[in-house]
């Protein structure tokens, strides 16, 4: 940092190099407002980018974008509806929000909704990025309706802003208790689960096989709590209970807790890749020959059964869905995913799925016009549509009443290729723990 | 007993672990005078190479060999275009600049082999476990402990009983006597950087099997080897060994410990959550104790 | 450098001995003429209106977060400029800022526990909190230096990440939401734009508080620290103590910022105090300029800019403002405070 030093790297700099290091700083200055005559290259250059965004659902939208933003959603009647989605199409998550994408875009695409247009963002997994993403593509982009987020923590932060601003927000994923209970809100309908759900199908099961000792592991945070107290309200009092580090994915010393306790069934909750390492290490610490393990659906999708491989096979797992699950929604929705995407949807791309028909049968009740939020709201409460999951309505808070079942790992038809296979229903039209505290049916 | 075993075992396992990552990391300080936030990205690339080499051909000793060199391929291209311009900078320069390294590289792996988190199967004949004073312990981990051991006698023997070894000593201390005793500079500092980052790939590939082979896996690993050689001192090898070993016990411990002695004031739900925090803290606190007592850690230089 | 006479065992680098004694931040900020300072702050005022004339009024969140942000960064730049200690700890400030007046505005909505909503009593309190906990993380940093100093600083910034992360109560690592901002007299906070102004009031408060110091016994002592500790130690300086004042007093104010920040986003998470938003912040101090203070601000909003336009011509964005920041540390050296400075220097 001493003059001799800063001097002798000026003179290294090519004078190119700095001109355009200037160029770029008064670019920067420009776009972040500081100069009024920016305006104009700013429109191109931000319509340019937004079409690269949503160019899967609308290769020429710019025109429609710009204007739909400078108009307010008021006047519209039977025009082109803008669903804004907001998910994780980043980082080491990022295949639950492309999955997610997929899924609703394969509903649009099946129904030929032409006058539904989607525009998508990444929100990185960054609570407050994704805020400022909202706003954006509320304001900018003219979303009329928001959905696509995964993660509860990215959820609470986003979905109240959409709320107040008299929009309807879909939830393909997160099901935080937050908008569940007391929290719940007219406009918030969630088309996936409540959190806690998973865990409650999988302590009926456990409880069901006869299991009087379990242990349970998850990482040390809120959806890690809330996962094991679902599961013990539907199977009771736990032996004990280990959590690690958030993140961390070498579980070689609570394998060692659970030998100490030797109980007779795990529970554990590792979502994403936590889940591929401890299901890995618990086969080879040999416990797995005495000690079964059980966990919900985030640790056992199509994409984590593949990593883990042969290892997973027999693995049971709470879930509202499974590829085999027979009826005739999901046999189409199965098959038109495996032409389009040549892989079995996972259960993201199924909530998507199940997102966009339900959006489409609200907006056919409405004709698409989606101005009169109370009339849309009340289209889409009365679930019309034949979901993936057979039975399917939504509870007095606005979240699913559907049924759970257990999933086994299975090998599928090609070579390293898993899949899940239902082996028995557990919970018949089931309702969340939290609908109770809402007080929207009463009104 | 059997469960103290096990985490002792543990312990070190995780230790051995964290002194391929750190004896690098300090050799490359030592030596080049550069703090590499970018030396947990080498660990990450090693990984992601050797699994897509092992998914390629299926056999682990020929993934670990590519993921080695495809790590040392790595750190050779950013020392020749990035750090070999950051030894005259300081160390502010430094982390901004390995930072950015950081940033394209979590991203760089996305962008050749997708977002999708891979794993790496550990070879079948490591599988298993072997009965050991009475538990079964993974063969898997019990081989990590051994390749850490094999590593400090190769590292040793390599710093000192070859004339490699004395130049990196030399540099260490006097920078200046290289030039003079005609040693190309340039090339060993190319070299020292390749064989840090030869090692970060090493254990990025022997503790794939353990993690997820994801974006940002190196970043924790970068940090506890941080508190590594705060504790061991910055440059030593000697220091990074005895804090790695330190670290991985004490975690390994506190966490096993910790939540037992916390269950005994309250509820077990509680005190797990409580417990696993405060091991997690653990580590932190050994540093702490360290800087108290000796600020320049246990095989630093003595402060001038 | 403050670390070269002080840490015989680093790299005694020939570059780096040769330069003159004289630093060329002080220099900077001496040729850095108050007009320049005052531009900055009059364009960061007028940048919500001018946002607003072209259509670009969803920027405000991204501006007041500059803002934010940029505060942070000037903290930083004064114990990383002046001082010459580069902590990669400041997000702990920022989230100890953040809970304080976060955990205080959700009690008081909740009724339960100890709670305000007023912004005279938590914001204040935010500071004194970040001061307290900057004054023991600072005691036991500063005796270590230069690249100890960056290690610990940022082993730190992951323990209290840890922390934040273990607060059940709060979220745990989901976070949580908060129903409004905090009330500060008169003033409606809930107005967006009304908060960005007291949030550009506050940024100059601050500006002014720090370059006072500089000009201060306290600073130049600081200053002169930096570019020579062992000497000032033989003439009898506390060199020690008034490297801990300035951390403490930087660590206070990122607190500030981050009571501001939790203010603008109404959700408490530990997001802000991971290790990366650290980095962020020493990005936005090279960026602007190192020693400059003001640059901390022209750092931050051209590196919210970055992101902006990184996001919206490629899905890849961090790889490219990884290989932006690269390329500054390479080629830009004084960063935009420089840039804007450089034909002044030819001269």
């Amino acid at each position: 940092m001493d003059a001799g030093h800063t001097e002798r790297s000026t003179r290294r700099t090519p004078r190119r190099w700095r001109a355009a290091l200037v160029g770029l700083t008064a670019a920067a200055l420009v776009l972040a407002g500081c100069s009024s005559d920016g305006g104009g290259a700013d429109d191109a250059t931000s319509g340019a980018g937004e079409t690269g965004d949503a160019s899967e659902a609308a290769p020429a939208a710019t025109d429609d974008q710009a204007t739909s933003a400078t108009d307010d959603a008021g006047e519209s009647g039977g025009e082109t509806v803008t669903v804004g989605m907001l998910t994780t199409l980043s980082g080491n998550a990022a295949y639950l929000g492309e999955d997610t994408q997929k899924g609703f875009q394969l509903a649009l695409d099946l129904a030929g909704a032409d006058d539904v247009e989607l525009v998508v963002e990444d929100d990185a997994q960054d609570a407050e990025a994704a805020q400022g993403l909202a706003d954006r593509m509320v304001s900018r982009d003219g979303a009329q309706i928001m959905t696509g987020i995964v993660f509860s923590d990215i959820a609470n932060a986003v979905v109240p802003t959409v709320l107040e601003q008299d929009m309807l927000y879909l939830s393909t994923n997160a099901g935080p208790s937050t908008f569940a209970g007391e929290g719940c809100d007219a406009n918030y309908f969630s088309v996936s689960y409540q959190n806690d759900n998973p865990a409650e199908a999988t302590g009926e099961w456990v409880k069901e096989q006869g299991h009087a000792n379990v242990v349970a592991a998850a990482p040390n945070y809120q959806a890690g709590q809330d996962s094991v107290n679902g599961f013990r309200r539907t199977f009771g009092e736990l032996q004990n209970e280990f959590y690690t580090e958030l993140g961390a994915t070498d579980y070689a010393q609570t394998i060692a807790q659970i030998r100490d306790e030797d109980p007779d069934a795990v529970y554990f909750f590792y979502p994403g890749g936590m889940g591929i390492a401890f299901v890995q290490q618990y086969i080879e610490s040999g416990l797995a020959e005495e000690i079964p393990i059980y966990g919900p659906t985030f640790s056992f999708d199509e994409t984590l059964v593949d990593a883990i491989g042969e290892a997973a096979v027999g693995l049971q797992n709470g879930s509202f869905w499974a590829p085999d699950l027979d009826n005739p929604a999901n046999q189409e929705f199965v098959e038109a995913y495996r032409e389009a995407n040549g892989a079995t949807p996972t259960n993201y791309a199924a909530q998507g799925y199940d997102t966009g028909r339900l959006l489409l049968s609200a907006l056919d009740t409405v004709g698409y016009d989606v101005s009169d939020t109370e009339a849309l709201r009340e289209a889409v409460a009365a679930a019309d549509f034949d979901s993936v999951r057979g039975d399917f309505s939504f509870g007095t808070n606005q979240h699913p009443v559907q049924d759970w079942y257990i999933l086994e790992v299975v090998a599928g038809e090609e070579d390293g290729d898993y899949t899940n296979q239902v082996v028995e229903k557990v919970l018949d039209d089931h309702v969340d723990a939290y609908a109770s505290e809402c007080s929207l049916g009463d009104g | 007993m059997e469960l103290f075993l096990e985490q002792t075992l543990n312990g070190l396992q995780a230790g051995f672990t964290l002194l391929m990552i750190s004896s690098g990391l300090t050799l490359i300080f030592g030596m080049l005078g550069i703090l590499n936030l970018a030396h947990g990205s080498l660990f990450m690339i090693g990984a992601f190479v050797a699994a897509d080499v092992a998914a390629r051909t299926g056999n682990f000793l020929v993934a670990l060999l590519a993921g080695v060199a495809g790590a040392a391929l790595a750190g050779i291209l950013m020392e020749t275009l990035v750090i070999r311009f950051l030894y005259q900078r300081d160390h502010l320069d430094q982390v901004l600049a390995t930072l950015g390294l950081v940033l394209m590289a979590n991203q760089g792996v996305q962008m050749v082999w997708g977002i999708a988190p891979r794993t790496l199967a550990r070879p079948s004949w490591l599988e298993g476990s072997v009965s050991l004073f009475g538990l079964q312990y993974p063969i898997y981990r019990l081989a990590i402990i051994l390749a850490g051991i094999a590593t400090v006698v190769v590292l040793w023997a390599l710093i000192n009983r070859t004339k490699v070894g004395m130049w990196i000593l030399a540099g260490n201390t006097h920078r200046e006597l290289l030039g003079a005793l005609g040693v190309n500079v340039t090339l060993l500092y190319t070299g020292v950087f390749a064989l840090g980052a030869a090692l970060a790939g090493f254990a990025g590939v022997v503790s794939s099997p353990y993690l997820t082979v994801e974006a940002g896996m190196g970043d924790n690993f970068l940090i506890l080897s941080f508190v590594v050689i705060v504790i061991g001192g910055i440059g030593s090898i000697k220091g990074a060994v005895y804090g790695s070993l330190i670290l991985g016990l004490a975690d390994a411990w506190g966490q096993t410990y910790l939540p037992m002695l916390v269950g005994e004031f309250t509820d077990p739900s509680t005190a797990a959550a409580i417990g696993s925090s405060l091991g997690s803290a653990s580590i932190y606190l050994a540093m702490v104790v360290v800087l108290l007592v000796r600020p320049r850690g246990l095989y630093g230089a003595p402060s001038g | 450098m403050a670390d070269r006479d002080d840490t015989p065992d680093e790299t005694p680098e020939t570059g780096r001995e040769a330069g003159p004694e004289t630093a060329a931040p002080i220099a900077v900020t001496s040729r850095l003429p108050l007009v320049v300072t005052v531009a900055v702050l009059v364009l960061v005022a007028a940048a919500p209106l001018v946002a607003d004339a072209v259509g670009f009024s969803y920027l405000l969140g991204t501006l007041t977060r500059a803002v934010i942000l940029g505060m942070a960064a000037v903290a930083l730049d004064y114990v990383v400029g002046y001082g010459g200690l580069v902590s990669l700890g400041h997000a702990m400030f920022l989230g100890t800022g953040a809970y304080t007046a976060g955990i205080l505005l959700f009690q008081y909505a909740e009724g339960t526990g100890l709670g305000t909503d007023q912004a005279l009593v938590a914001w204040p309190a935010a500071m004194l909190v970040g001061a307290v906990l900057g004054w023991a993380f600072g005691a036991l940093a500063l005796r270590t230096r230069g690249v100890y100093f960056i290690m610990v600083t940022l082993a730190f910034n992951q323990m209290m990440f840890f922390l934040f992360n273990s607060l059940a109560a709060y979220g745990g690592d989901d976070g949580v939401r908060l129903s409004g901002r905090n009330r500060l007299g008169p003033l409606s906070l809930e107005d967006d734009l009304v908060f960005y102004y007291v949030c550009v009031v506050l940024l100059v408060v601050v500006l002014v508080v720090f370059n006072r110091l500089v000009r201060s016994p306290s600073g130049w002592l600081l200053r002169a620290a930096r570019d020579n500790e062992p000497r000032l130690r033989s003439v009898g300086a506390r060199t020690r103590r008034h490297q801990l004042t300035a951390f403490v007093l930087s660590a206070s104010v990122a607190s500030l910022a981050g009571a501001l920040a939790v203010n603008e986003s109404q959700f408490l998470s530990p997001a802000i105090s991971h290790w990366t938003q650290s980095g962020e912040l020493l990005v936005m101090v090279i960026i602007g300029g190192v020693g400059s203070l003001v640059g901390g601000v022209l750092g931050s909003f051209g590196l919210l800019v970055l992101e902006e336009l990184a996001i919206e011509f490629t899905g890849n964005w961090q790889f490219f403002v990884g290989l932006g920041l690269i390329m500054i540390v390479l080629l830009a050296r004084r960063g935009l405070a420089g840039l804007l400075l450089g034909r002044r220097r030819n001269v």
